[in-house]
């Protein structure tokens, strides 16, 4: 039996990126709330693409590999949401445009200890014009600073939502998301276009 | 100073294992299509054809239920950037459709947030 292309047409995926440094919590974070084990992996091609030209060495050519965090959500039936985690380390930058064309948002996790960590994040989605927020996840070991001391040491534009989270809780996460959505929607809501191309 | 929670360095590239991840694709490093993002979601378009083999014919079973090419990728045990070649290729040869992303009206927004609301 073939497949009734207009059953396609219904269907919908969308995903939210989760950013921020090494070690912040993004792994957590996708696990508390996904359906399914939150990861898979890209090959690092970084030695594996020079000289793409001449095809006949690029078998040879040996490469490493990178977890990559992935989170599934089934909304309903015909929409599914997917979370996935940006690598955090310096030299994996080159897989963030792939992992972000068409995402709805992101979520930047913050860890106080290292706010500094977070900054190549804000710049790349704010560079590319991604709505984004700054969930302040809280480690037990580390003091709390009050959220308007933390916008201030970030820099970011007043509509940019900075919130406390923890990523090890579900519920905590699902607020993340929430409040993440009801930006984006603020957004196209105030666009002149009501809607955005996916 | 801060401190460091997190000992851990970045990989060693001296200690990671690799890989050989293209030999699937006859060394191509490129997918024959362009827009196949990791959240596509992938269906077989009708019973799977006699002949296609190994990962090809895994993803054509996978695609009987819709699925998105980073799931592919996990499943088949290869990474992203092969899943995508060969499910390209899987495209091309008819096998399997990719579900065109639509377009992000207010209501659909709106119908994600209350969803994972509801969660
Ligand atoms: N107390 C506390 N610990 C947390 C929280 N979130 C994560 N952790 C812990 O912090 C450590 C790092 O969390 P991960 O989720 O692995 O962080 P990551 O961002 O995926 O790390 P990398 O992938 O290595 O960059 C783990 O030991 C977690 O259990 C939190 O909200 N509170
Ligand atoms: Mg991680």
């Amino acid at each position: 039996m073939s497949v009734n292309s207009d059953q396609l047409i219904d269907l919908v995926s969308v995903k939210i990126v989760i950013s921020g440094g090494f070690g912040v919590g993004k792994t957590t974070f996708v696990g508390a709330i996904s359906e399914v084990e939150p990861l898979f992996t890209e090959a690092d091609m970084t030695d594996a693409s020079e000289g793409v030209d001449d095809r006949r060495n690029v078998p040879g050519k040996v490469s490493t590999t990178v977890a990559l965090d992935f989170g599934r959500i089934s909304l309903d039936e015909s929409l599914r949401l997917y979370l996935f985690g940006t690598p955090g380390q310096d030299r994996y930058a080159f897989l963030w445009d792939d992992l972000v064309e068409g995402a709805l948002g992101a979520v930047i996790l913050l860890d106080t200890a290292r706010v500094e960590d977070c900054f190549p994040a804000i710049d790349y989605f704010e560079d590319h014009d991604i709505p984004f927020l700054v969930a302040v996840n809280l480690f037990d070991d580390v003091p709390r600073f009050d959220l308007g001391e933390i916008r201030e040491a970030l820099g970011v534009r007043d509509d940019i939502p900075v919130i406390d989270c923890d990523a090890r809780d579900r519920q905590s996460v699902k607020q993340v998301l929430v409040c993440l959505l009801e930006n984006v929607l603020a957004r196209a809501l105030a666009g002149q276009n009501q809607e955005v191309r996916l | 100073m801060i401190a460091d929670r997190h000992p851990l360095e970045p990989d060693d590239p001296e200690t990671t294992p690799v890989i050989r991840p293209f030999l699937l694709t006859g060394g191509r490093t490129r997918p024959a299509r362009e827009g196949l993002r990791i959240e596509t979601l992938i269906q077989a378009r009708t019973l799977i054809p006699q002949g296609i083999r190994f990962e090809a014919r895994r993803i054509a079973t996978l695609c009987q239920r819709p699925t998105s090419v980073a799931e592919i990728s996990a499943a088949v045990g290869v990474p992203i950037g092969v899943a995508r070649i060969l499910v390209a290729d899987l495209v091309e040869d008819g096998v399997v459709t990719a579900v065109e992303p639509g377009t992000l009206s207010v209501s659909l927004i709106e119908r994600i947030r209350d969803r994972v609301r509801e969660l």
